[in-house]
């Protein structure tokens, strides 16, 4: 009897989850668009590579003004929770990087393909795994939900685009260059300096304490967490919108999805564990090449 | 029999240029704008989330997808129209061929407006004609040389905005020029020679002016939309040329006429009214109703009387898959002109006329490409000598076809 109560009620859960899933998915579809328009939100796995190219070059900016820190194990550590977080990611064809930066600013940044930045800054201000979970979720639901590939209109193909372009109107492979550099000067401008736009960071709100409660991390790290920096968000760069509307608004999403009252693992001990690993030496022209195959040595 | 001559010479002399037309001022559905809006014969006002919404209704454009969309059309167009028995018993037949640019529109977002540029050519007509008629009932050949060009061409801005989820509002500002060069040359010789008329007739016009159209959108509830425009065109500059020469007699010298003006046409209001059902990404009906208001005006001397026509178009769009669609269309194109009557003169043609279109699209992602085509046919009647009496039975038919291509990015 207890088997065939427990049997139901899992089936029950992930019936409520199918539901909550598939009411999200469907939550904002334009019934205007038409079979071939919808068409263009669907990425092919050419898509996805020419992200990844894309992504890639991003990363290399950004690297080219963040120094790499060089406290090896606290690398291996946010990789390890950012990569229980992507087992639940909607896009398993990616294979995400996550890579501590030293630098003053609190802040975190992530690029198309899966390469996500965390300051040593916003780790410092953080009390817990499930913090660093929601922090990371976020970043990982930019990347899910192509915000930046969506902002720049490269509608899954920069270079193809480009490309398709230069072949209708005979141009040469240079201006296919030029074009995708413009584009990967856009994607950093709007990384570093202007921000997402302020219904793409609901968005990857909502998908980050989503994540983080499939992955079993307290969904509400993240609510505590940009409650935190909401106080202190003079010292922080105008990427997050208003904090106080940004926080409503997930705590609706939250009470919406039915996660509002879970109680899973903050994981407290371990991250202040990890932050107390000594900092080594470690090279960074080494974790630049683990990172990012092919990428700036 | 010499007046014999005369009278045909002149009959052709007058009614090519003012009693009929194919390019045409005595309707107003004479050539279908844009890309999908030409598939479902225009029904497109309750849509027009494309470049061609510019020109059916601007407000749709608020919805368009895409940050950058841009379309052209370019449109082959043939008109036949032939009046029945009316040179001697037999018919004469009036073709045109012309192929035009249709459309082109580019839309892109500017902040909350959607901003957008298009050219649209509504109405346009080429007839190259050289015709020889063996008139028995009078013992003579009759040879008509016609040239007739006619042209009125749309550009400007458009603007957009979705005040709400379900509502947006939008406006275009149309720049409208209109071209007309016609003439005609028409000779009758006595078959046992001696004998003959002739006329030539040359008559050209520009006009200026604009068009411009508001129009709003409303989607009160999801896969439903409703479309409401209102548009005017209004002429500021005008002018017009007339000559004609025309010979009776070889003894005396042929008349002549050589006159300008500065007559400004008039146009209606245009009221159109649509609705559109999103049954799913792969189906979409619409429909249109369009009141043309009833107006009139002097032009060269010869008063202009136009009726209030209401004229339909109904639209369906059907995705086979993502990559191919197809639409079809069916509209009706009334004549403006009063009908025909008996002992009353000047009375312009009134030939109503009814069509389809069906049009088959490929999509890549960011690309379309569309071919298809429309056909117009219709009966009426006309008095082409300009007189009391003597009605002629007219048929009319249209067919266009046109390959469109579109890009989003």
């Amino acid at each position: 009897m207890k088997v065939l109560s427990l049997v139901a009620l899992v089936a029950a859960l992930i019936t409520v989850q199918s539901s909550i899933l598939q009411a999200v998915e469907n939550k904002g579809v334009d019934w205007r668009a038409r079979s071939s328009v919808a068409d263009r939100d669907r990425y092919s796995d050419s898509d996805t590579d020419e992200e990844l190219n894309f992504g890639r070059e991003i990363a290399a900016r950004l690297l080219g003004q963040y120094k790499m820190s060089g406290n090896e194990k606290l690398q291996k550590y946010v990789n390890l929770v950012g990569t229980t977080l992507t087992q639940n990611c909607s896009r398993p064809e990616l294979v995400f990087h996550f890579i501590v930066v030293d630098s003053s600013e609190i802040n975190a940044y992530s690029t198309p393909g899966g390469y996500v930045f965390i300051t040593t800054a916003i780790l410092a201000k953080m009390e817990n795994e499930a913090e660093l979970a929601g922090v990371l979720a976020h970043e990982i639901a930019h990347v899910s939900e192509r915000h930046i590939v969506k902002e720049l209109s490269l509608k899954g193909a920069e270079k193809s685009a480009v490309s398709s372009i230069a072949a209708l109107i005979g141009g040469a492979s240079e201006t296919v260059g030029i074009a995708f550099s413009q584009a990967v000067d856009k994607a950093v401008d709007l990384i570093l300096r202007d921000g997402y736009k302020k219904e793409d960071e609901m968005q990857a709100d909502g998908g980050a304490v989503m994540l983080c409660a499939l992955s079993g991390y307290d969904p509400s790290g993240l609510v505590t967490f940009l409650d935190k920096v909401g106080k202190i968000k003079s010292d922080v760069g105008k990427t997050y919108p208003v904090y106080d509307v940004r926080l409503a608004t997930l705590q609706r999403a939250m009470s919406d999805e039915g996660i509002a009252g879970l109680k899973l693992a903050l994981n407290t001990e371990r991250f202040v564990t990890a932050m107390k690993i000594p900092e080594r030496s470690v090279n960074p022209l080494d974790l630049i090449r683990n990172v990012i195959p092919g990428g700036t040595p | 029999m010499i007046k014999k001559y005369l009278q045909s010479a002149v009959v052709f002399a007058l009614f090519s240029f003012s009693s009929t037309a194919l390019a045409d001022e005595f309707h107003y559905n004479n050539i279908l704008i844009g890309d999908r809006a030409s598939g479902m014969g225009g029904a497109y006002t309750a849509v027009s989330d494309d470049p061609g919404g510019m020109y059916y209704n601007p407000a749709g454009i608020a919805y368009s997808t895409g940050k950058n969309l841009s379309a052209s059309v370019n449109a082959y167009s043939v008109s036949n129209r032939t009046y029945k028995g009316v040179i001697g018993g037999q018919d004469w037949t009036r073709t045109s061929s012309t192929l035009l640019p249709n459309f082109f529109g580019i839309i892109q977002p500017v902040g909350k407006f959607k901003l957008g540029f298009s050219y649209a050519v509504p109405d346009s007509n080429q007839e190259d004609q050289d015709q020889k008629f063996v008139r028995s009932d009078i013992g003579a050949t009759h040879i008509i040389n016609f040239n007739n060009k006619n042209d009125t061409n749309l550009f400007g801005p458009s603007a957009a905005v979705q005040l709400s989820d379900s509502f947006s509002v939008g406006a275009t500002m149309y720049v409208h020029k209109r071209s007309t060069e016609a003439a005609l040359n028409n000779s009758i010789v006595s078959d046992a020679g001696g004998a003959y008329v002739w006329s030539n007739g040359y008559t050209e016009s520009d006009e200026w002016g604009i068009r411009p159209i508001v129009g709003a959108m409303w989607s009160p509830v999801d896969k439903l939309s409703f479309g409401l425009t209102v548009s005017k065109t209004v002429i500021f500059k005008s002018d017009i040329l007339t000559q004609t020469t025309i010979s009776t007699d070889t003894s005396t010298l042929p008349t002549r006429s050589y006159d300008s003006y500065t007559d400004k046409r008039k146009y209606p209001y245009q009221v159109t009214a649509g609705a559109a059902y999103f049954v799913n990404p792969s189906l979409l009906f619409s429909g249109d109703l369009s009141y043309y208001s009833a107006f009139d005006y002097t032009f060269v001397n010869r008063q202009n009387k136009r009726e209030a026509v209401i004229n339909g178009a109904m639209g369906a769009e059907y995705y086979f898959n993502k990559s191919w669609a197809v639409r079809v269309g069916l509209f009706s194109d009334f004549a403006n002109t009063p009908k025909i009557v008996n002992d009353t003169s000047d009375q312009y043609e009134h030939v109503d006329l009814f069509g389809e279109s069906l049009t088959l699209s490929h999509f890549t992602k960011n690309t379309s490409l569309t071919c298809g085509g429309s056909y117009k046919y219709g009966k009426g009647e006309s008095k082409v000598n300009g007189g009391n009496n003597g009605i002629y039975d007219v048929t009319a038919n249209n067919w266009t076809l046109f390959v469109s291509s579109s890009y989003s990015y």
